[in-house]
């Protein structure tokens, strides 16, 4: 059935009356766990993650440890109650391919160097899952590496764009990801413009290609604003006592 | 000055990777760095400009990540001892914070005492609480006895496991079974025996 169902409706909207260049509504908390160092959550639509960060601190198992700065390791995780079917609470083959992804994403900004002979552990946990959980995950992760206090060029948000009906649309759900014909998550360090993840997954032409980057650094810039306001809210009591 | 420019140069709460002037204006100084012909922020926190030494700095928000480093007085339980060498887990600072985590220290007999010490159980045993420095912030960490504020804070008898009171001649002594023990105990020795007349019991 790929790219056979109806996505987009007649006057141009999806079928949850967004845009296609439109985000769903964005909530972002920073601060959210008192274990960890620093934590956020972040919620996208119906996509709900939670990100957790402990260290800079020692390393085990003990031959990990790098003799000139921090090792970064990242666990994205979907809670067995995340999606419909239940999921099995098992890191599966997709787990631990996005825990790659998710940790070269922020080992770029990371400044890793300042801390040797440590870990920094990144946990990130899907707790409701409706298409585009590693984007959230790696900005929720950035929110939870700045709220630990830990030094960072830049801050990273993501969002995946997708090719529903010929049309290339902004932050897809699960039902787009799964009948549209293209789905690419993006993440980028906003100040900057680098990309520090990029997948694709279906087929998408040059120009569709170009076209669809720009819409994903639209919806990137967007989200900056969102997490510097996340980190603004939580920060900005202590600064009046400052 | 003009207002524009005492609007860019005011403190204000900056974010990660976000600009905050040229290096040719402000030096960077701690919580910035230099990229693509600006200093920005590196960390959560409020810029300010120094007008006087042209520098500008960020001072985090967030709670900042400790790490146990070189000269540091630390609090560390005892997890391993053997002849020549004990095994210590670095649990908080001299304050009592905690770290995020623990880290591993290793006392050799040699850093001890400054007297001669044939085994490392004739000052510590298994399970002691202890404030130690740090030598060396390597891993493991180097930790070292020799100093008058260090030694074992809290201890438990090895005999029946109560807690050792510290009597008025300095000797640790079980006040369930009557033993008494030799540590090399910190001056600030959390339990200290009751003397007859005023309030000399442990601090904290």
């Amino acid at each position: 059935m790929k790219g056979k169902t109806k996505l987009i409706k007649k006057d141009g909207t999806r079928l949850d009356g967004r845009k296609p260049d439109e985000l769903r509504p964005v909530r972002m908390e920073v601060g959210v766990l008192k274990n960890a160092d620093g934590s956020a959550l972040v919620e996208m639509g119906r996509t709900k993650v939670i990100a957790a960060v402990y260290g800079p601190r020692e390393i085990h198992p003990k031959h990990l440890t790098l003799p000139d700065r921090a090792i970064l390791r990242c666990r994205y995780h979907m809670a067995p109650f995340s999606t419909t079917d239940r999921k099995s609470p098992a890191p599966s083959r997709r787990e631990i391919e996005l825990s790659k992804v998710i940790r070269e994403g922020l080992e770029s900004v990371v400044f890793t160097e300042l801390y040797p002979r440590t870990t920094i552990d990144v946990f990130i946990e899907v707790l409701q899952a409706d298409g585009g959980t590693r984007t959230a995950g790696i900005t929720a992760a950035s929110l939870a590496l700045a709220d630990a206090g830990i030094p960072m060029k830049d801050l990273v948000a993501g969002v995946a764009v997708g090719k529903v009906n010929g049309i290339l649309v902004l932050d897809i759900n699960e039902v787009e990801d799964e009948y549209g014909e293209a789905d690419m998550p993006v993440a980028m360090m906003p100040s900057f413009g680098e990309i520090t993840l990029l997948q694709l997954n279906g087929v998408l032409t040059p120009e569709e290609f170009e076209e669809a980057l720009k819409l994903a650094e639209k919806g990137i810039r967007q989200l900056y604003e969102h997490q510097k306001e996340a980190l603004r809210k939580k920060y900005s009591l202590q600064k009046e006592e400052v | 000055m003009s207002g524009e420019t005492v609007k860019r140069f005011a403190s204000r709460l900056v974010t990660p990777g976000e600009p905050l002037c040229a290096p040719e204006e402000f030096m960077p100084g701690p919580g910035t760095y230099v990229d693509g012909g600006h200093v920005r922020a590196a960390q959560l926190g409020i810029a300010s400009y120094d007008l006087k030494t042209r520098i500008v700095t960020v001072k985090p928000l967030a709670s900042q990540p400790r790490i146990p480093k070189t000269g540091d007085v630390v609090l560390g339980v005892v997890v391993n001892i053997r002849d020549e060498l004990a095994t210590l887990k670095i649990v908080a600072d001299d304050k009592g914070e905690n770290y995020s985590g623990t880290y591993t220290g290793i006392l050799h007999v040699s850093q001890v005492s400054t007297r001669y010490v044939k085994v490392v159980e004739e000052a510590v045993k298994m399970g002691d609480l202890m404030k130690v420095k740090i030598l060396r912030d390597s891993v493991p960490y180097q930790l070292t006895l020799k100093d008058a504020r260090l030694g074992v804070v809290a201890a438990a008898c090895s005999n029946c496991g109560g807690l050792l009171v510290k009597t008025s001649s300095g000797q640790l002594k079980c006040p369930r079974c009557g033993s008494v023990e030799r540590r090399k105990t910190a001056p600030d020795y959390m339990f200290v025996e009751r003397r007859r007349r005023g309030r000399g019991s442990g601090r904290k």
